[in-house]
């Protein structure tokens, strides 16, 4: 074969016989790509709509659909006017007084050992685990849907004066660090919005403060949502105002709700502030102090092992590297863990967040790996109690 | 600046508006420009890279046909060198920060102060260009016309290719030498530079190099304006990740009259839109999956290895052929037809014919100017094979420097003498239709799969860990791979739709002879799996890494 007779383009007019491309045709067919479109929209949104009831487990092919739906639109059709019209997840992670006057207090006999534990489901399903390999453990759980940091020490703060546990436990989730720059994780876990909210902490001359989230219970959100918007709007300008994490397209409802393509779109532009923002805060060398995020952790941490060791119970720091964040909390955190001499364990040392066989499809560990994680918890545990 | 962002949606048609506003005379002004805006984006300083191998070739073209430089044509590449390292190297460039397209912030200070690196390369130019001009009498009068030749076509390999292996293989014939040098108790100080791999430089290095062989070899006249010659080498659709443009094809385009029609404008949109679904709803789609099993460092299974490999073979050939239809698309806007890339690979049914469909700009390259000036077909059946072998080889180390690049080379290498010496010197084309060829098509699509297993390998160790699983791994079936979006799921069922029409029809534009609503339906499938791809992850292009 020479060099010139290579010289075939993708347009292929030279070797095949081009079809025409006349202008009524081609504006025929882009009328008929526009009515498919429209047809694939109006299909969609009919055969994967939600159902209609927030209690009602939606398919993975309505939930996909779903996923683009705007923040506020998930919360209004989470959060219905009243019991009967609000999905369970709604109620979860709320940070409330009431919730914590729950047993157990404290061991239920000398030879037990509380453990009380601020986290979210990984730190639940470790605690569980711990229980199971070894009943002598009971368990005071508090957590929220991918909860992070700053909900677990404001946690922590509001269950501290009510619990006499042994061991005091932070589950901090690598993924779910960046969430404590905004009050809500709904602001970056868009596409299974959890509206429970919490404190936004920052260091004001060294020292701890908080915007307060103004809404602060699921009753009050749902009075927020349809009964006030004075108070659903003071809560938007505390987004706009004191979250690095808030994004209007991402966030407030509009038409695109009533599009599945639109919703697609809404999605996209989702990913990408998901992408944006925590890429400030980390990179795949492990994370970064921007606007004080470590800063403010490493407080957060410090606060909560000296209040724990001031009650004479041991703190307990568990760092959960979930899925392809290596051991970058461990990075993060270790210097000063180890400064301070709190106790920690890093579930990378166990389970490296490297290995997919580690995990399960939504992303938790596998039960083999969670009562691993829980047997290393638990030797250490016994260990610093010298109960052996 | 990648094709698939939203800085290029932005940049594309401004381009174009320019470009259609624009007389004739100067459409390649505003194409030049947006080349080198295009590639600078990237990174400013290596436009002198860009820039030394447009005035070296543009120079040792002229020299090679016609012995002498007119006084503008030595004047320009001069300018032109001696600019670019001004404005692009001595510049500290790190204090304009970039959001996006525009400037967040510039630190003037830090701007104007010069570099040390971009002195050093100015002074080096400067003597260079000096040298060359105080030669350049010298030569004209006293070198023969054979001798000159192969002088500046020398001078043109020495420099494209030592450009090439400073940047691309240094590092990593440096290292591997450390390593033999210390497993053999000599204690070797480091000699590993911190350099970054220029994007695209193997593309329009070979581009240019194949200018210069084309001029030695009288197929083509050289080009008489550097700003002409300087298009050709920035055209920036192909700059950074092909097709590898011949200049015998490329340069009669630039410099002749061109029409943007309706059917480019029809055309060309169609191959963007296919580009983009194969990028970003499929490629993107798949890269997660692939990399749940090649980037973790845990046991597999020989359900996830071969799964995963698979994947892999799907995301490789979307991801450039993506690149590739999106590049000839948006060339077709300007009214240039590019050379075609790829031509339906995985329908081949042996590797000769893999490699007529497979990067075919790359393997008419390696053939033309590395097969046959090899001997080629000639001489005797082990000089061709060997021909191939070191062919193929080198075309892998085109890749990248790694050793998997290698062996991914040489198995193709072995694949194709392994064919040859089955079928013979002249083998026979399958004629049957598309459901004979299926089965034969499915047999070699595995060795395909186990080539891509080679080149998607992180390590070697990786490489035999997989073979010894895939041949001996049965026990454990499970499968862990992370799920694919639905993008990708549905990309690839409209693709193999899409792709099997073609085959039929011969023809990559076959839908507009369906009726319309079959036409307008192909559009409305494409942009919808596009909508549902936006999500994905958003990867590099695998080829621009080399």
């Amino acid at each position: 074969m020479t060099v010139s007779n290579l010289f075939t383009s993708n347009s292929e007019s030279k070797n095949n016989a081009s079809p025409e491309f006349t202008v009524r045709k081609v504006f025929v067919a882009v009328i008929w790509s526009l009515v498919w479109l429209i047809l694939i929209d109006v299909t969609v949104n009919i055969l994967f709509a939600m159902p209609t009831s927030p209690n009602v487990l939606p398919s993975k092919m309505q939930t996909f659909f779903n996923y683009g739906r705007s923040v506020e639109g998930k919360i209004r059709s989470m959060v219905g006017v009243d019991k009967e019209a609000t999905a369970k997840i709604a109620y979860a992670g709320w940070i409330m007084e009431d919730d914590t006057g729950k047993p157990p207090m404290t061991a239920s006999a000398p030879a037990q050992i509380l453990v009380a534990a601020y986290g979210q489901s990984f730190s639940n399903q470790i605690c569980d685990a711990l229980n199971e390999i070894d009943p002598r453990f009971e368990l005071r759980l508090k957590a929220g849907p991918g909860a992070t940091l700053s909900h677990s020490y404001a946690y922590y703060k509001i269950d501290a004066k009510h619990q006499h546990a042994d061991v005091v436990v932070l589950g901090i989730l690598a993924s779910s660090l960046p969430y404590m720059m905004g009050p809500t994780i709904s602001t970056l876990s868009f596409e299974m919005a959890a509206p429970y909210t919490y404190p936004v902490y920052f260091l004001k001359d060294g020292q701890l403060s908080a915007h307060d989230p103004v809404i602060h219970s699921l009753e009050e959100l749902r009075t927020a949502l349809w009964s006030n918007p004075v108070l659903w709007e003071e809560y938007l300008k505390l987004l706009r105002t004191n979250s690095f994490t808030y994004n209007k397209w991402v966030y407030d409802s509009d038409l695109f709700d009533y599009s599945s393509l639109g919703r697609l779109v809404r999605r996209s532009i989702g990913q990408k502030h998901v992408y944006d923002v925590t890429s400030k805060y980390w990179t795949q060398d492990g994370f970064k102090n921007t606007d004080g995020l470590l800063d403010v952790a490493n407080a957060l941490i410090a606060d909560f092992a000296a209040d724990v060791k001031a009650k004479s119970q041991i703190p307990y720091v568990l760092l959960i590297q979930d899925k392809g964040y290596k051991d970058h909390l461990a990075l993060a955190f270790e210097s000063q863990l180890k400064q301070l001499n709190i106790p920690y364990l890093s579930t990378h040392t166990i389970a490296p967040s490297t290995n997919y066989r580690n995990f399960i499809s939504d992303g938790h560990f596998t039960p083999e790996v969670t009562k691993q994680i829980a047997r290393a918890f638990r030797d250490d545990v016994l260990s610093k109690l010298d109960k052996h | 600046m990648i094709f698939n962002s939203l800085a290029f949606a932005i940049f594309l048609p401004i381009v174009l508006l320019f470009y259609y506003l624009s007389g004739r005379r100067y459409q390649n002004w505003v194409l030049l420009l947006a080349g080198y805006i295009f590639y600078g984006i990237w990174d400013i300083r290596f436009l002198y890279l860009v820039s030394l191998s447009t005035v070296l070739d543009f120079s040792t073209g002229l020299m090679i046909a016609n012995g002498r430089m007119t006084l503008s044509q030595r004047i320009a590449p001069t300018c032109h060198l001696l600019g670019f390292a001004l404005f692009f190297l001595v510049p500290d460039w790190h204090a304009v920060k970039l959001n996006g397209m525009l400037i967040d912030s510039i630190d003037w200070q830090r701007l104007l102060s010069p570099t040390p690196l971009g002195l050093k390369v100015l002074v080096l130019s400067v003597l260079g260009v000096g040298v060359a001009h105080i030669a350049y009498p010298f030569i004209i009068s006293n070198m023969q016309e054979k001798i000159r030749r192969i002088f500046f076509l020398r001078c043109s390999l020495v420099g494209q290719l030592g450009m090439l292996a400073m940047f691309k293989y240094y590092n990593f014939f440096v290292t591997e030498a450390e390593i033999f040098l210390k497993d053999a108790g000599f204690d070797v100080p480091g000699m590993h530079l911190d350099i970054i791999l220029p994007i695209g430089i193997s593309f329009y290095t070979f581009q240019t190099l194949s200018y210069v062989c084309d001029v030695y070899w009288g197929k083509m006249q050289p080009v008489a304006r550097l700003r002409d010659f300087a298009l050709f080498v920035s055209y920036f659709p192909p700059l950074v990740a092909g097709p590898i443009e011949r200049a015998s094809h490329l340069v009669p385009r630039i410099l002749g009259e061109r029409k943007v029609g309706f059917e480019n404008i029809c055309q060309g949109g169609y191959l963007i839109l296919l580009g983009l679904v194969k990028k970003m709803a499929i490629a993107d789609g798949l890269a997660g999956s692939v990399s749940s099993i090649y980037n973790s460092t845990g046991d597999v299974s020989w359900m996830d290895v071969v799964t995963a490999t698979v994947a892999f073979a799907v995301q490789i050939y979307c991801d450039f052929s993506g690149y590739s239809d999106i590049a000839c698309g948006v060339s077709l806007w300007f009214g240039i037809e590019l050379l075609k890339n790829f031509d339906q690979p995985y329908f081949s049914l042996n590797p000769s014919e893999f490699w007529r469909r497979w990067h075919i700009s790359l393997s008419s390259w390696l053939r033309d100017y590395l097969y046959i000036p090899l001997g080629g077909n000639r001489g005797s059946e082990v000089m061709v094979y060997r021909n191939l072998l070191l062919t193929m080889v080198l075309g892998g180390l085109w890749h990248g420097a790694a050793w998997n690049f290698l062996l991914w080379g040489g198995y193709q290498g072995v694949m194709l003498i392994i064919h040859r010496v089955v079928v013979g010197r002249k083998p026979i084309e399958f004629a049957g239709g598309l459901l004979y060829r299926l089965p034969r098509m499915a047999f070699f699509f595995v060795f395909v799969c186990y080539g891509w297993l080679l080149f998607r390998a992180t390590s070697l160790a990786q490489i035999e860990s997989f073979t010894q699983i895939l041949f001996g791994g049965f026990s454990d079936m499970a499968l862990h791979i992370k799920t694919p979006p639905l993008s990708a799921l549905l990309g690839v069922f409209i693709l193999t739709c899409i792709e099997v029409s073609q085959f039929k029809c011969k023809n990559i534009h076959f839908y507009a002879r369906s009726p319309a609503f079959v036409h307008g339906g192909i559009y409305a499938a494409l942009i919808f799996v596009f909508i549902m791809g936006l999500s994905n992850d958003s990867q590099q292009f695998i080829y621009f890494q080399f």
